[in-house]
């Protein structure tokens, strides 16, 4: 004995008469229901609204929100100009000063684009709007970055003559060289800076960059003490994200008892919370003399961060019949007949066999919400993932690929040190590491910037192999 | 527990012989613990049944540790009682004690609150930990049957706790001597068969919390369904007025006027306890200054009246829709405890249902809408009902399984 709800309604007195054909269409519809989110999203959240605010960059005045050709992380520009790991001098890929340089080439590449679209444009003859709207947007998408270029070469020819005139002192004359010598060093800085914001545009924004994510972490091996490790994982990230201003909402917590958590997932919602944590997946090792320990032998255990964006309903769709959804209720009596207060829900999607569940609140509606939006999150994952395994280049750091065994970071306690395998990247002081503040910042910066150089190596490469083939991709960097 | 429960027992018995029936009430957990102290005599208690009467109460005293029955609990405790009182005389087991009223369809577990009783009173000795507090509530409400065991204790802990779910608590905090004693006086409640949502006194129906009273209906999963596809509806966008028949704790009419800040809603209800409680939430959740609110009974001719005409854009119901042969088998918590007004429908359940659908018309806007919650059974008969008969001047528009499919 299920419940039914039914729509009935008056009908307005013109349609009286079609009441007659309307019997013919009188089956009961089992319509499939549409899984709107039943109320926007902020909602089921507890409200703390922390905003973010991201530095305004000077190269268009607009704030990251609406810029899409400038990577908007304020954090992100400082990083680049104060580390070397984006050394351009270093790369002949990305070198500015050779001029045969693929990158180079591909910024020639966009400087011709960007001329031919706005010929077309501006020329006399029929053109569809179809066909206007698509040139203008190559015209967006380039501007910028075209006007960056040329100001970039403008710079680089000021600096040949600087040179010349501070090399030949004969001919220049020492008042005239001092003056060279004072431009040249203002006009350096420019460059760099411009080389610097040229790199940063040429690679578009992540698909996903801006999303909310859910944070899974879970216990690995190493029993008691993967648990109590997983506990200051969570913890970490839990300061974190109040550092950078987020939210942080438990949505499971599974502790063990002695304080360690065999599993636990929280909603983290901000600004650009994915582009920061997407590089925290994977396997985290930690060796160290374990609490329980008695002998003072060093333990290895492990525990495993998963990263989920939170797309919203456009990102993936979902089918509603392809869901099965179990709640408490294995057969019949419902409704009134029935007061059950187990609440929890189990979402199956029957194409992929992906199963979450949720038991987190009294309403089971509120329940099967957020067992849909871990599902969706899911989901949206794997579709990145098999997006990213698509691309050529293999990649030092890759997203969720997947393959969870991928030891991504090593905490050694004994020697003090926090080891990114992937960037070969060490830190020291790992208990003010743990706290999750500014030196858990600064190795994430450090790999969005080596993940940022592979994204724009590959960028280039594929330009390359476009030009060799006898089709020449018009593909514009920022897209 | 059992020591406290002996000094107030006799307090409230030497106040017994003074008082009359109509102030009077105790509930079978006392008594019966009462019983198992030793401190009650057979006479006594007989004069105790026949002095407490039928009166029927629902208020508390939290200072003397009273519990208030319905009418038909107080029934229950006096046969119960008698019943008890002769097992004691005889000595026999506890455990088999199921009382059937003439109608058949009652029970109280009496036996539960005893042995339940004794089982508390280990609680609160000492603090423990919410984890052991857990598993042992859960083991005591086991032992005597109560109904999902695991989500009653979890539920009762976690409202000691100030929480609605033990989900992020570190199962290693420690309850205090307090908390568990009113831990003890929460889970009392619920051994004799209370329902949890009527032990805590409050539930959640959507993004809401909302107070619950014994005898009021509680809402049910299915109904925040009912709210989901009234709020999907486009029409209900641009609706401005909507009426509400059989509103009970008013969990369908607030839900609607919370989420919808532009409607103002009216709501029909019979019984007095509901229009108070309605009343209290929507208070609670600031929206009272768009509800109106009728304490009245619908009948065929509510809705015929002038003031209604044409005055809204839709109906929503949950209305009672159980029929009478279903009545008896429901189940015990929704039976014991729960207004039968609000579940009984007639012989086929379409009671309620027929006097709505043949008013409608008249007090709907033309393309207004109704949207009902009924049983499974109910669509076809529904749907020929208000095709055959056109001078309802209704359409059949669609029906909703619940989200289960089936």
């Amino acid at each position: 004995m299920a419940v039914a709800v039914m729509h009935l309604r008056k009908i307005a007195s013109m349609q009286m008469e079609f009441c007659a054909a309307r019997r013919l269409l009188s089956a009961i519809l089992l319509r499939p229901r549409r899984l709107t989110s039943l109320m926007p999203t902020r909602t089921f959240l507890p409200t703390r609204t922390h905003h973010y605010l991201s530095h305004q960059l000077p190269c268009c005045g607009l704030t990251a929100n609406k810029c899409t050709h400038c990577h908007p992380s304020g954090s992100a520009m400082k990083s680049l100009q104060s580390m070397t790991l984006f050394s351009t001098k270093a790369d002949n890929v990305l070198s500015f000063d050779n001029n045969e340089s693929e990158l180079m080439q591909y910024l020639d590449h966009l400087l011709d684009e960007y001329n031919v679209t706005t010929l077309k444009l501006s020329s006399v003859g029929e053109k569809s709007d179809d066909e206007i709207h698509k040139l203008n947007k190559i015209i967006n998408n380039l501007g910028l970055l075209v006007a960056r270029i040329e100001k970039m070469k403008e710079k680089r020819t000021e600096l040949h003559e600087l040179t010349a005139i501070i090399a030949d002192v004969s001919q220049s004359g020492q008042e005239m060289v001092e003056m060279a010598e004072l431009e040249l060093k203002n006009v350096k800085e420019e460059l760099e800076d411009l080389e610097q914001e040229i790199l940063m545009m040429l690679v578009p924004y992540g698909r996903a960059d801006e999303h909310d994510i859910i944070l899974e972490v879970s216990a690995g091996v190493g029993g008691k003490e993967a648990m109590l490790f997983t506990n200051e994982i969570f913890n970490m990230y839990n300061n974190y994200a109040a550092v950078k201003g987020w939210s942080f909402d438990v949505i499971e917590h599974d502790p063990s008892d002695m304080g360690g958590l065999r599993k636990a997932s929280a909603i983290v919602s901000g600004q650009e919370v994915y582009r920061h944590l997407k590089f925290e997946s994977g396997v985290h090792r930690v060796q160290r003399v374990p609490q329980t320990e008695k002998s003072g032998r060093i333990h290895t255990s492990t525990m495993t961060v998963a990263v989920l964006p939170q797309p919203s309903e456009i990102d993936v769709q979902i089918n509603p019949k392809d869901l099965r959804i179990d709640t408490f209720r294995a057969s019949g009596s419902g409704g009134q007949h029935v007061n059950k207060t187990d609440s929890a829900v189990r979402i199956v999607h029957i194409p992929s066999g992906m199963v979450t569940e949720c038991q987190q609140e009294r309403s089971q509606l509120k329940n099967r919400a957020t067992a849909l939006k871990i599902l969706r999150s899911k989901l949206y994952q794997k579709e990145l993932t098999e997006q990213e395994t698509a691309t050529k280049m293999k990649r030092k750091l890759q997203v969720g690929t997947g393959a969870r065994s991928d030891k991504i970071r090593t905490y050694n306690f004994n020697q003090d040190r926090v080891t990114d395998h992937r960037i070969g990247c060490n830190m020291h002081n790992l208990d003010a590491f743990l706290v999750g503040g500014e030196e858990l910042d600064e190795m994430i910066d450090r790999l969005l910037m080596e993940s940022h150089k592979e994204e724009l190596l590959e960028l280039l490469l594929e330009y390359k192999d476009s030009i060799k083939s006898p089709k020449v991709a018009s593909k514009s960097g920022c897209s | 527990m059992a020591v406290m429960l002996n000094r107030q027992l006799r307090r409230m018995f030497h106040q017994v012989h003074g008082l009359s029936a109509e102030r009077l009430a105790l509930s079978a957990a006392v008594v019966s613990a009462g019983i198992s102290c030793g401190c009650l005599h057979t006479r006594k208690m007989h004069r105790v049944n026949v002095l407490s009467g039928a009166r029927h109460n629902y208020s508390e005293d939290i200072h003397a540790k009273k519990f208030l029955l319905s009418e038909s609990g107080l029934n229950h405790c006096q046969v119960s009682v008698q019943r008890c009182v002769w097992t004691c005389k005889e000595e026999t087991s506890w455990t088999e004690h199921r009382v059937n009223q003439p109608s058949g369809r009652a029970r109280l577990c009496v036996d539960n609150s005893v042995v339940g009783a004794e089982l508390l009173t280990s609680l609160d000795l000492e603090p423990m930990s919410v984890q052991e507090c857990h598993s042992r509530l859960e083991g005591v409400f086991q032992a005597c049957d109560v109904s999902e065991p695991h989500q009653s204790a979890q539920y009762l802990i976690a409202h000691t706790l100030g929480r609605k779910t033990l989900h992020g608590v570190d199962p290693l905090t420690v309850l205090s001597v307090s908390q568990l004693q009113d831990l003890t006086t929460l889970s009392s409640r619920r051994l004799t068969g209370w329902p949890i949502q009527y032990v805590l006194g409050e539930w959640d129906f959507r993004d809401l919390t909302l107070q619950m009273a014994p005898p009021v209906f509680i809402p049910r999963p299915e109904t925040e369904e009912l709210v989901s596809h009234v709020l999907d509806d486009p029409v209900v966008k641009n609706s401005e007025r909507f009426i509400e028949v059989g509103c009970g704790s008013g969990a369908i009419c607030v839900a609607l006027l919370s989420e919808r800040p532009q409607l103002f809603g009216l709501a029909l209800e019979r019984s007095a306890a509901a229009c108070r409680l309605t009343t209290q939430n929507a208070r609670t959740v600031g929206v009272e200054q768009r509800l109106e609110l009728l304490h009245r009974t619908l009948e065929p001719r509510t809705f015929q009246e002038k003031a209604f005409h044409e005055e809204f854009d839709f109906l929503v119901s949950n209305p009672p829709y159980i029929k009478t042969a279903d009545m008896d088998h429901l189940q015990p918590e929704v039976v014991d405890f729960e207004d039968h007004d609000a579940l009984h429908g007639g012989d086929d359940g379409l009671n309620v249902i027929r006097i709505i659908l043949q008013g409608a018309a008249h007090i709907l806007k033309p393309n207004g809408s109704i949207w009902l919650e009924v049983d499974s059974g109910h669509p076809p008969l529904i749907q020929t009902f208000v095709e055959d008969d056109r001078s309802l001047g209704l359409t059949y528009e669609k029906t909703y399984s619940d989200f289960r499919g089936m």
